[in-house]
């Protein structure tokens, strides 16, 4: 598999907090969901991919070239979306593509106009008078008109409302499905990464808990819905979370076909119920620890 | 790096305009006092207005610090060198512009040779203080931050600004020192030298510049 991005024991330290040696691929032309609860380490990372902060350790290659001696050729090639949107306030959004369009090797011109048109951004309002989900979507605007190969949006949906959330949202899995791009979606909203990532990687406390593709690990991850005396307790022992409610108890499994023939008799009886999960209870399971 | 200097510039271009404003009356100066009748007066009117270049620095990093403009800059494919490059580029052409400038207007007021070099070389030696003054300036709001630096740095450019008055008045009159006596200082090669030793202190201040800023800002 080809990765576009590949970070190799990224260390950031700060009094509070520690990124602790971050090992983590992301595979070229998918979506990679980033999740996490807040202060796991989610900004603190893409900021240091986009050499926004200093490492205190490790190495992060983008298209194959080293973050920091490649700033330049790399940022050309990466849309970002921050989770605050910084412009000069005081212009409007016309003058700031024609800024932004001198940096950027392959500025699309139409394809700003025509984003600014699609998003309904006015552009010769000043910016300081746009709302946030306007600042959003103009930031948007301007990380996906220079043809870039990867696009790194950081709680890019915080602070929106649930309808613009959605808008941004369907137009970005729209925009990644039609041109083929390779897009990092961190948030701790785990609606939204489900709506439109490939790979999900859970971040807790600073350290990458797990990377996975959706499609393996929503199969994987199941709750069992048991009756205490249908399943023997070597399986009980590798559930996560189990808890007892009044017609019986419930567990998490993270490999599910691992216990499956475990389950079929109680399957059969209808003593053990299955259910798929979301990816907020495996966040959630992660967080709680086995 | 010219892209960004031109968005810098819009306050290097207000400021000084003020300066024609001050500076205008002036071309009447010999017919108001005749040609060079108190030798530097000039000159010591005309320099200390070079601190507006600095006033236009320093506006421009306030907008920068209220905008977030570094922020801005950083998600673009800038490296922090073209940044730096791009403001002391600037600030280094404003500065020249406005000496150059005063030089200009000293030639033609002046009548005489032996006031027009030192004339010049009192303002080329105010230009590289107020270099020097704003690269450390610039250092300090990166390491800071403007909101922090600000407040103490107003109160010094106020008193930088009407310096040559105290200067005069309390450190050069009690002490005897006399516009003759300045005048050698600007006659001889040591503000040549001292002009270079700042440009280099001003190549070095940028070079510690691009370094905050890259640690800054990764």
């Amino acid at each position: 598999m080809e990765y576009i991005l590949e970070i190799n024991k990224l260390r950031k330290e700060y009094p509070e907090f520690i990124l602790d040696n971050i090992d983590w691929n992301v595979p070229k032309g998918y979506v990679m969901g980033l999740i996490g609860p807040n202060g796991a380490g989610k900004t603190t990372t893409i900021k240091l991919i986009m050499n926004l902060i200093r490492a205190d350790g490790g190495h992060v290659k983008v298209f194959g070239l080293d973050n920091i001696q490649n700033e330049k050729k790399i940022k050309n090639k990466i849309g970002y979306v921050g989770e605050e949107q910084f412009f000069y306030e005081h212009q409007s959004a016309i003058w700031t593509g024609e800024f932004v369009s001198h940096f950027f090797d392959k500025w699309d011109r139409e394809r700003y106009q025509t984003l600014l048109e699609q998003f309904e951004i006015p552009p010769k309002k000043r910016i300081r008078k746009f709302s946030k989900g306007m600042k959003v979507k103009l930031s948007l605007a301007i990380a996906l008109s220079h043809n870039p190969e990867l696009i790194m949006l950081d709680e890019p949906t915080s602070g929106l409302d649930p309808i613009i959330r959605r808008e941004v949202l369907d137009f970005l899995k729209t925009f990644t499905e039609e041109n083929d791009k390779t897009v990092v979606l961190s948030s701790h909203i785990t609606d939204d990464i489900s709506r439109i990532a490939d790979y999900i990687t859970y971040m807790i406390n600073g350290r990458i808990a797990l990377t996975e593709s959706k499609d393996t690990l929503l199969s994987n991850w199941k709750k069992v819905h048991f009756m205490p005396e249908s399943l023997n307790k070597s399986v009980i022992d590798n559930l996560k979370i189990v808890e007892s409610h009044l017609f019986g108890n419930s567990g998490l499994t993270r490999d599910y076909p691992a216990i499956q023939e475990a389950l079929a008799q109680g399957l059969a009886s209808g003593d053990i119920k299955v259910e798929s999960v979301g990816l907020d209870d495996i966040l959630i399971a992660l967080v709680k620890g086995d | 790096m010219l892209r960004l200097m031109k968005k810098f510039s819009f306050w290097y271009l207000l400021y000084p305009s003020l300066l024609l404003v001050f500076g205008l009356p002036l071309f009447n100066h010999d017919r108001l006092v005749g040609p060079d009748p108190l030798g530097l007066s000039f000159a010591i009117y005309l320099a200390p207005m070079i601190w507006l270049v600095l006033a236009a620095m320093w506006s421009h990093e306030q907008m920068e610090s209220k905008s977030n403009g570094y922020a801005f800059l950083r998600i673009l494919p800038i490296e922090p060198a073209q940044i730096v490059k791009a403001k002391f580029a600037l600030l280094f052409i404003a500065g020249a512009i406005y000496v150059g400038g005063c030089c200009v207007a000293f030639a033609l007021v002046s009548t005489s040779p032996e006031y027009l070099i030192p004339s010049c070389a009192y303002v080329i030696v105010y230009g590289d203080i107020c270099l020097l003054t704003a690269a450390l300036l610039y250092l300090g709001i990166l390491r800071y931050g403007f909101s922090r630096f600000g407040k103490y740095v107003l109160i010094a450019w106020v008193i930088l600004l009407i310096s040559p008055i105290p200067i005069r008045i309390f450190i050069l009159k009690p002490r005897g020192i006399s516009d003759s006596e300045i005048m050698q200082f600007f006659r001889g090669p040591t503000w040549i030298i001292g002009t270079i030793i700042c440009l280099a202190g001003y190549f070095f201040l940028m070079k510690l510049a691009i370094r905050k800023l890259s640690e800054k800002y990764a």
